[in-house]
């Protein structure tokens, strides 16, 4: 008679099922060191450690990047450009001494036959 | 209290007022005294001589092309040449003898179109090249003219004929005339080129004094490392200006038409490195002037 006592509920407008829901409270919280035993979560941690990877690659490759050459050329050029204007001139007249450099010739004379003829 | 806040109040106004005067003269010294004076004497001049300037760069441009295009043409056709005397040789027949006077005569007028573009191209850099001696310069735009006009009929006589003697005739013509055209060629790139040096010279020269007096009003012209610096800047000008000297008084005494300008060319570059070696110097000193 007891353990009929036992499964009568004392609010009879609840069903069973509701009833085993409503009785059965989690008494323990998630603790990772259950995670450690179960083996089925080894994917997950594959995952996360190539994610942890790739962060860690990305964030190495965007502190070693140097800016590229042309973008070097670019602020050398810029900063030229907002020189004072006894620079500016001192600046003209070195590329254009570099321009004129007698060692070398642009307009040479053309290799043309001045000597051909028919016969 | 009152009276430091007055007296720092005093200096700020002081300093807010004075700046722009000190721009100004600033501003007025690092200015081109050349074009100043220039401006000065006729505004209009400055605005013609920039006009023209810019007319010269825009023709030297499109004749520059059109000498490059006429090259790839000519070498065309002397690949054309080749091989109708090659079969010409080989087979001696009419139709291979006609064949390669037409080739020649193609040749010939190609060849004309080159030296014509080559020697224009010659003519207008030594107009827009302002260090050239005057003499000079008019020495060598007479005789490229001359040259220019020669190579002009040639091409139209050789236009108008077909017949093979003629061609030849024509052809070996040119020849005899233009042994020395090379020489002409040579003689202008050696203007040129000294020229160019002459132009960053004088304008070194000019910058040189701008930026004594720019130290001088900023107060630092007497200080000894600029006093040092500027002394070595105006030797190595001087060490330029010597044998840029030296060379303008044995062209002009040699004079163009002895061939004196067309030896020097092979010799240009260990003749003028010295001075482009000074120039470079100078230039750099300029600029450790203006960062001291």
């Amino acid at each position: 008679m007891s353990w009929r006592n036992e499964n009568n509920q004392i609010n009879q407008t609840e069903f069973a099922e509701q009833a085993q829901f409503l009785e059965d409270q989690p008494t323990n919280f998630f603790h990772f060191k259950d995670l450690k035993k179960n083996k089925n979560l080894r994917p997950f941690y594959l995952l996360a450690l190539v994610f942890f990877i790739l962060v860690a690659l990305f964030l190495v490759q965007a502190f070693s990047q140097k800016p590229p050459e042309d973008e070097v050329i670019n602020y050398q050029v810029a900063e030229d450009l907002q020189l004072d204007p006894l620079n500016q001139r001192v600046y003209e007249l070195k590329e254009n001494l570099k321009m004129h450099d007698p060692t070398k010739q642009s307009l040479p004379f053309p290799e043309v036959d001045l000597k051909f003829n028919i016969n | 209290m009152i009276f430091m806040q007055r007296l720092v109040f005093f200096f700020l106004a002081f300093f807010l007022l004075t700046s722009p005067v000190w721009a100004e003269e600033v501003s007025e010294i690092t200015q081109e005294p050349t074009i100043q004076a220039t401006e000065a004497a006729d505004p209009n001049l400055k605005t013609s001589i920039i006009w023209e300037r810019e007319r010269l760069d825009q023709e030297i441009a499109t004749i520059k092309a059109t000498y490059q295009s006429q090259l790839e043409t000519y070498l065309y056709q002397d690949k054309l040449y080749r091989i109708a005397y090659d079969q010409h040789k080989q087979l001696q027949t009419l139709v291979s003898i006609e064949d390669l006077t037409q080739k020649a005569k193609t040749l010939g007028i190609s060849r004309d179109d080159v030296l014509i573009s080559y020697l224009d191209l010659l003519r207008l850099n030594l107009i827009a090249t302002e260090g050239i001696e005057l003499s000079l310069k008019a020495e060598y735009l007479t005789q490229l003219e001359t040259t220019i006009d020669y190579m002009k009929n040639h091409q139209e006589n050789l236009k108008n004929l077909s017949n093979r003697d003629q061609v030849a005739l024509s052809l070996s013509t040119f020849t005899a005339d233009q042994q020395n055209i090379e020489k002409l060629a040579n003689g202008v790139l050696v203007l040129l080129s000294v020229g160019n040096l002459q132009i960053i010279y004088d304008k070194a020269v000019a910058l040189k004094t701008d930026i004594d007096a720019y130290l001088n009003i900023k107060g630092t012209f007497n200080l000894p490392e600029i006093d040092r610096a500027s002394k070595e800047t105006n030797r190595s000008l001087n060490s330029a200006k010597l044998k840029l000297d030296t060379f303008w008084a044995d062209a002009l005494n040699y004079g163009g038409k002895s061939g004196y300008l067309a030896s020097f060319y092979d010799n240009l570059p260990s003749e003028m490195n010295p001075v482009y070696v000074n120039l470079s110097q100078s230039i750099s000193y300029l600029s450790e002037l203006l960062s001291i």
